[in-house]
């Protein structure tokens, strides 16, 4: 039951899967652990920093078209 | 349409807000998915058997199921930010917790109790409820989005902790998730995401002034015949029931094939290789087919993109029942796997469009408390029925048969005359049908 509670809402990986597919990725791209550690942790970082950097640029674009219209 | 103006950034803050969410969601479901990896670690550290984390996870399904009505009234009262945001801190500060656990009964609290409630706080519930005010016109499409977070959660996350574990140690990997949480997602979350936009001086996707949308009632759009000021009053009509017999369909049907899938093929002499790449394709497949019925949803009434949802899932079920095995997980995998999460946006959308958005909260948190009780007795049931009949094939034909009924369920509902899409002035532009 553990591998794989319901629910598709929010439930764990199956580990066979997950076996197979780390397996699969070793084969295919054959990097060192911590190459995948670093770009994962690069991502994670990326992706928010990027959001919130264009999200600041559409309000003081905004801010900008307001003052204009002004 | 040029290059460069195809590459132009959104110029509407709501794409922002869907950005946020859905990685919001990647985390928080990405570390969810991830739970199974550390069940060989904690056996061996706490010298317990897996089925007594086998029952601290079974445990933390039924308190995110009671979570969600919950949670959905906290985001109606106070907003989808503050309630995402408290939960997201809980969830934080409970991970920091799980890593530092001494023995496995506090683990077992801070998993099943805190973190599996927390959760609730970030996943669909909340998120739709926010998504809902922003877009009127795109609902469908912004949904979807935010619906296949978890879809990558799953795909990139529990990969990437895998690989960490390898690395470090159980403790470690989970003070790192708790780091991702506390210090890049919950800043991000407070920056970007804002309740309605009115709190921006902004109008929702697809709301023009003066086009008929009822100025006290969030998410522009139109009073329907049963908008509900208060919650309760769902209750009394058909659409609430209709939607939620099929959403316990949808849990049923989910959760027994995530637990006995494998199982399932195994006994059928497949590879669990095998299997497990079959369920790996229908994992996939549910990120395309979400994305996709998203945007149809936009484009056409959301029940009939619904039903056909369903009866698309029935007949991945009669194929797992009809082909031989090495072929119907296949089968299954690519047909219904289309249909897997894509019934949480349009479920949500048409609650929203039926009801409004007020009260969008604790209605999507009804009807997801009901999916996954729904899901939870559907894996017991499916097991008691293997191990009475010695087969899966009963219960996959029983399946397809209520999934045809879901079908129906999600059809005559009289979205043309009660939803506020509909109602009143011209349709939102291509939701025409």
């Amino acid at each position: 039951m553990l591998s794989a509670p319901p629910l598709h809402h929010s439930e764990p990986t199956d580990p066979d899967l997950l076996d197979w597919l780390t397996h699969q990725v070793d084969r295919f791209l054959p990097f060192d652990p911590l190459v995948w550690v670093v770009v994962g942790g690069v991502l994670l970082v990326a992706i928010p920093a990027g959001l919130l950097l264009l999200a600041a640029r559409n309000a003081s674009r905004r801010g900008n078209e307001e003052a204009t219209q002004q | 349409m040029s290059l460069r103006n195809r590459l132009t950034l959104p110029s509407f803050y709501g794409w922002y807000i869907v950005g946020t969410v859905f990685f919001v969601s990647l985390v928080a479901i990405g570390s969810r998915q991830s739970f199974g990896l550390f069940v060989e670690t904690w056996t061996e550290e706490f010298g317990v058997s897996v089925a007594v984390i086998s029952a601290v996870s079974s445990a933390g399904w039924l308190i995110n199921g009671v979570a969600q009505p919950i949670v959905g009234r906290l985001t109606d009262r106070y907003g989808g930010r503050v309630t995402m945001g408290m939960s997201l801190l809980v969830l934080g500060i409970g991970t920091v917790l799980l890593a530092a656990s001494p023995n496995i009964w506090v683990l077992a609290v801070i998993h099943a109790v805190v973190i599996s409630f927390a959760v609730g706080g970030v996943m669909f519930t909340p998120s739709t409820a926010v998504i809902a005010r922003w877009f009127r016109r795109k609902r469908g499409t912004a949904m979807g989005i935010v619906a296949s977070g978890g879809s990558f959660g799953g795909i990139l996350g529990v990969p990437f902790l895998a690989y960490l574990l390898l690395l470090t140690n159980w403790r470690i990997t989970w003070f790192a998730v708790a780091g991702v949480m506390l210090v890049i997602t919950l800043p991000l979350l407070l920056t970007v995401v804002r309740n309605d936009p009115r709190d921006m001086g902004l109008r929702p996707d697809g709301v023009s002034a003066g086009d008929g949308a009822d100025p006290s009632e969030a998410g522009g759009q139109r009073r329907g015949p049963l908008t509900a000021d208060r919650w309760g009053e769902c209750f009394r009509s058909a659409p609430l029931w209709l939607l939620g017999m099929s959403y316990v369909v949808c849990g049923v049907t989910t959760a027994m094939v995530a637990t006995h899938f494998v199982f399932f093929a195994t006994q059928e002499g497949i590879a669990p290789s095998s299997a497990a790449l079959a369920f790996g394709l229908l994992s996939t497949m549910n990120l395309l087919g979400v994305l996709f019925s998203g945007w149809l949803s936009d484009r056409m009434p959301r029940k009939d993109v619904l039903a056909v949802i369903y009866w698309t899932r029935g007949a991945g079920f009669v194929l797992l029942a009809v082909l031989p095995a090495d072929v119907g997980i296949w089968a299954f995998a690519l047909v219904a796997g289309i249909s897997w999460l894509a019934t949480v946006p349009l479920t949500s959308a048409l609650a929203a469009e039926i009801y409004g958005v007020r009260n969008m909260g604790t209605i999507v948190g009804i009807l997801t408390m009901m999916h996954q009780f729904g899901g939870a007795a559907a894996v017991f049931a499916a097991g008691a029925s293997y191990t009475l009949l010695g087969t899966y094939v009963p219960v996959f034909a029983g399946s397809a048969v209520l999934l045809l009924l879901a079908g129906v369920s999600s059809y005559v509902v009289r979205e043309r005359r009660l939803s506020a899409r509909y109602v009143g002035a011209a349709a939102p532009a291509g939701a025409e049908a």
